[in-house]
């Protein structure tokens, strides 16, 4: 069975053409030597022949196929017009209608026979040739010669009315069920399907055609199916249906501010009409909607073909297997991504699928393969293309990329597969060895992207070296309305697509600190683990200051392109359907906004381009990125159930790569040698109306080969970082980067004190300094006492050594008697063992038995039902703390901080 | 400009008159579609400094330019500025004024080319002057303004 969207448009389409026909012809009657009419009449049967056998009607195709020679003799001058000839073509046609109208009702031509018309139009085919003396031209000779071009010009045909015309269903009470149908194509319809299904032969009892021609005329008695679809569509030019979408984008505003007006009125007249109007409404556009949506067939159609033919001009043997081709969309948007599609596939066919050698040696089908699928996720359409080809050569992308200038080397040595990747959206790269006409002139990619951010989509892409590349584009459904959120910011409201919003999050006043970052001036918010930068709307629109007193902080998280960002905003209001309008010439050179709406109090908010106003936050790029690439490959998984954790790389004078946990860090400062003070030996600096001690992390590692960092003036790049509630300055030589790590800590290689150990990070050893011991180093902290009287005994279970020893550290110093495990399971034999434990310190994330289990095993155990148990954890989703609670919890603490764990437990053990 | 002259040598310009800074200034009535009262503006942060903002003009969004950013004048905060609306090719734009005058006619035969002493600023957006008995009426060149 064929595909059912073709098979409407082409019964339209035909009958349609065949029924001009038949005056066209009675004029040519008149005007026999008229060549244009020969030429229409030519055209029509033309694309009757080929789209008839591509939907495999044999009988169909045979006919108009002889219709089409005979034709042809007229086309060029070889026969004459003649009554006689008139009539069999008339005859024809009649049976060409007939054949239609049987394909309408059942779905095939079995039942029908055309011999004899077509034995006629032979017979006369064969006399007009022999009276011009031409004999030698096979008709199947003929057929296969021009196959090709007649397939294509077929397609054009079919496109040039496209562009102008949709057709619009017009609902009559039985046509609901055809429309359902219709639209309801199977998924996964493979092109091939299409083009190797031939009709079965016929049937033993065959009708024949020109007998129901004399049935119709004789008022027909025959079945006519009673929601025929020619009869149920019209053609409608675009325009029109244009300007009806924007009357009921106007009725939209119109019925939003309605709406508004009736919440606030007390009429119950009122309140129901405007209801009923928003229902109706909102009915009206979705169906008007509808009326623009075409199946994305008409644009993947054409591609079974570009495959083909470049293949076979490079010497590649490639196959397209296409699915989803049901998925609609707005007319306009297919417009939009045909060629960017184009492109991609022709990319895939050029660079991605290799020559049957190749892939044969790397032991692939010597056949390449390039998916074409789309389908409806999440209100948009999503369109993937998948070749199994070599992938992105990642080397050779970055070298070219360095040769442009497009990223430093230094930069290059530490992209993220995904950012190496995204190279090639870049102008002016091609990894093309050599310049095809094909593709491999550097143009390209990048337009595909710009053009896609066009239309609001968005494209991704995932490669492979060796394994393929698969290009995943969303694509809005409709652009004239979509839903937004609308946010305050100083006196104006915003709207933010909805498509871009990933999630909101309120911060109350207390956590701002804990989510918070500002690092190199910029602010950074901890979200799951992941650093996304922040804006403040306000300020980075320099709007006037909402003056007002905030108990938190509002963040809209959005992501675009892959990469996520937060717009700090003063208010979320709501969520609106709005009219997107485009903004006036003066103002498109302003990327910040996508246009602007009118509300339903009837002001104007702008539209926030969420990709835009991330561009025009340049200052804050470098920084971004170098955030992203610690976040790179965290996205999906994110770091929740591993002990990953976010490190500050950093320099000293002995050029080795030092880190500390970025979770013990305050800020970052830089402050001016200048501005040092001395306090006897210590060097302090006034920040935030609190002297602060300095530490040199030289001279405490006894690195230092000049000696003092003080002297010399220049800024000093410091991390800031509080210990026993008091803040602490370490000056390191130069700040490098954040990283994400296993923090996996191999201590085995300690040659210092004040060094917890190594890590690697990109494969380098990095040193990590132990930031509790080296406070405990500096001079002042020497002579402290510390209280040692306690001795409780502590159980403390992790399955990371660093953190054991972190911890313990901190236990012992605080005059603690530590026993550690490594494990759940570890953890709770050893409690068993010592009965004298009063405390347990636990982590959560650890194999065999996590800090959860661990808990709720201690607490099912006789006697320990109120043993203080604290967990320490980098997570604090609500979930997390309701699930610890429920296990038998008593506290539930941020992981590193130090001072809180040990307040915590001496509180919990005087009790 | 000097087209114009000689065409319409005998004819008169319908101008819609009003005032900015203290001067006066007209533009071709043909050009102009209404003239509203102050109405609720959006500003648009970031753009250009003559951009007053959007308005909804009967569900059409359109940009205000104050004209008298536009001729680096200081801007005046009061309340009673009007704006006069332009529409050429299909495009509205409202600029904002301290005064609308009446439509007058203009004899094109006191038209003559913008002055030298006129300020840079202003030069620019202007096609030439009809010098009046009592005043001079600076004719605004409404394509140059559309396409600031």
């Amino acid at each position: 069975m064929s595909d059912e969207n073709y098979l409407d448009e082409f019964i339209v389409e035909s009958f349609e053409n065949l029924t001009s026909i038949n005056s066209t012809l009675s004029k040519l009657e008149e005007d026999p030597d008229n060549k244009d009419i020969i030429n229409d009449i030519y055209r029509v049967v033309h694309t009757l022949k080929g789209s008839s056998g591509l939907l495999g009607f044999k009988k169909l195709q045979d006919l108009s196929h002889v219709t089409e020679n005979i034709l042809d003799l007229l086309r060029q001058g070889k026969a004459q017009v003649t009554s006689d000839l008139v009539d069999v073509l008339l005859r024809s046609f009649d049976s060409a209608i007939v054949l239609l109208k049987t394909i309408e009702m059942d779905g095939n031509e079995d039942y029908i026979s055309v011999d004899k018309i077509t034995n006629e139009l032979n017979t006369v085919y064969q006399e007009l040739t022999e009276g011009q003396g031409e004999t030698s031209t096979s008709t199947d000779d003929k057929e296969e010669n021009v196959e090709p071009e007649e397939k294509d010009s077929t397609q054009d045909e079919l496109k040039t009315e496209e562009d102008e015309i949709v057709e619009v269903s017009v609902a009559t009470d039985d046509s609901e069920s055809f429309l359902e149908e219709a639209l309801a194509v199977p998924e996964n319809t493979y092109i091939e399907e299409v083009v190797d299904s031939t009709s079965p032969l016929g049937s033993p009892t065959l009708v024949d055609a020109s007998a129901m021609i004399v049935d119709e005329v004789s008022e027909s008695t025959q079945p006519v199916s009673e929601n025929s679809i020619v009869d149920s569509v019209i053609r409608v030019n675009v325009k029109s249906l244009d300007k009806l979408i924007n009357l009921v984008s106007e009725l939209v505003l119109t019925r939003n501010q309605i709406v508004q007006f009736s919440n606030h009125n007390d009429s119950p007249l009122l309140n129901r009409l405007s209801s009923e109007l928003n229902v109706i409404t909102s009915e009206l556009q979705s169906d008007i909607m509808m009326t623009r949506m075409q199946p994305i067939a008409t644009i993947f159609s054409k591609f079974d073909r570009l495959v083909r033919d470049l293949s076979k001009q490079m010497g590649k043997k490639v196959k397209l297997k296409i699915f989803g081709q049901g998925t609609e969309l707005d007319k306009t948007l297919l417009e939009a991504i045909k060629d960017p599609i184009t492109h991609i596939i022709r990319n895939c066919v050029d660079h991605g699928i290799e020559l049957p050698e190749v892939r044969e040696k790397n032991g692939k089908p010597s056949q390449g393969t390039i998916t074409l699928q789309a389908y409806n996720k999440g209100g948009q359409v999503i369109v993937e293309i998948t070749d199994n080809g070599k992938g992105i050569g990642q080397e050779k992308l970055l070298s070219k990329a360095i040769e442009r200038g497009i990223v430093s080397p230094e930069k290059a040595s530490s992209m993220s597969t995904q950012q190496i990747n995204n190279l090639i959206f870049y102008p002016g790269i091609s990894t093309a060895d050599q310049i095809t006409n094909i593709s491999g002139r550097g143009v390209g990619m990048d337009v595909v992207k710009t053009n896609l951010e066009k239309i609001a989509g968005v494209i991704t892409l995932n490669s492979q070296e060796g394994g393929g590349t698969s290009f995943i584009l969303k694509i809005p459904l409709t652009l004239a309305i979509i839903p937004a959120l609308i946010v305050r910011s100083g006196k104006e409201h915003f709207s933010i697509p909805q498509s871009s919003i990933v999630e909101l999050v309120r911060l109350g006043e207390n956590e701002l600190e804990q989510h918070i970052h500002r690092i190199h001036g910029a602010d950074f918010f901890r979200l799951r683990g992941n650093l996304i930068a922040i804006f403040n709307l306000e300020r980075s629109l320099d709007l006037a200051e909402d003056k007002s007193t905030k108990d938190g902080l509002n963040i809209v998280v959005l992501s675009v392109e892959g990469t996520s960002y937060g717009l700090i905003v003063d208010d979320i209001l709501d969520t609106e359907e709005i009219v997107v309008k485009p903004l006036g010439r003066k103002l498109k050179n302003l990327e910040t906004y996508a246009g602007a709406t009118i509300m339903s109090d009837g002001k104007v908010s702008l539209i926030l381009d969420v990709l835009g106003f991330y561009n025009q936050m340049n200052d804050y790029k470098v920084t971004k990125e170098d955030v992203d690439s610690s976040n790179s490959g965290n996205e999906e998984e994110g770091n929740l159930f591993s002990d990953s954790q976010e490190l500050l790389l950093f320099r000293i004078n002995d050029e080795r790569v030092y880190t500390v946990p970025l979770s013990l860090v305050n800020r970052l400062e830089e402050f001016q040698v200048s501005n040092v003070e001395y306090v006897g030996n210590q060097a302090i600096i006034r920040y935030r109306e609190h002297p602060t001690p300095l530490i040199n992390i030289e001279n405490t590692l006894g690195v230092s080969s000049e000696g003092n960092i003080f002297k010399e003036e220049r800024s000093l790049p410091t991390i800031m970082i509080s210990v026993s509630g008091v803040e602490y300055g370490i000056c390191v030589g130069e700040i490098i980067d954040i990283r994400q790590s296993d923090f996996d800590v191999d201590s085995e290689a300690v040659d210092r004190d004040g060094i917890m150990g190594t890590v690697f990070v990109d494969n380098k050893t990095v040193t990590v300094l132990d930031i509790y011991r080296l406070i405990d180093m500096q001079e002042f902290n020497k002579k402290k006492n510390k209280s040692q009287n306690k001795k409780n005994k502590v159980l403390l279970v992790d399955d990371s050594s660093m953190y054991r020893k972190v911890e313990s550290d901190a236990l012992v110093e605080a005059g603690y008697d530590v026993i550690l495990a490594k494990n759940g399971e570890e953890g709770y034999s050893t409690l068993l063992k010592n009965t004298d434990v009063e405390i347990i310190v636990t982590d959560i994330e650890m194999p065999k038995l996590d800090g959860f289990g661990l808990a709720k095993k201690i607490r099912e155990t006789d006697g320990y039902d109120k043993i203080p148990v604290v967990a320490l954890s980098t997570r604090f989703s609500d979930e997390d703390i309701a699930k610890g609670k429920q296990c038998g919890f008593t506290r539930h603490l941020q992981k590193f901080k130090r001072d809180e764990l040990i307040e915590v437990m001496d509180d919990l053990l005087k009790v | 400009m000097s087209e114009e002259k000689k065409e319409n040598q005998s004819k008169d310009l319908q101008v819609c008159g009003f005032m900015v800074g203290g001067d006066y200034y007209a533009v071709p009535v043909v050009d102009v579609q209404e003239v509203i009262k102050p109405m609720n503006v959006t500003p648009v942060p970031l753009s250009a400094d003559h951009i007053r903002g959007l308005i909804n003009l009967r569900g059409q969004i359109v940009t205000i330019v104050s004209m008298r950013k536009l001729f680096k004048l200081e801007d005046s905060f009061d309340d009673n500025y009007m704006s006069v609306i332009l529409r050429t090719n299909d495009q509205l734009l409202a600029l904002t004024v301290d005064e609308v005058l009446d439509v007058m006619e203009l004899p094109y035969k006191e038209f003559e080319d913008t002055p030298s002493t006129v300020d840079e600023n202003i030069k620019k957006y202007i096609k030439g002057v009809f010098k009046l008995e009592d005043k001079l009426m600076i004719l605004l060149d409404v394509e140059k303004v559309l396409n600031i």
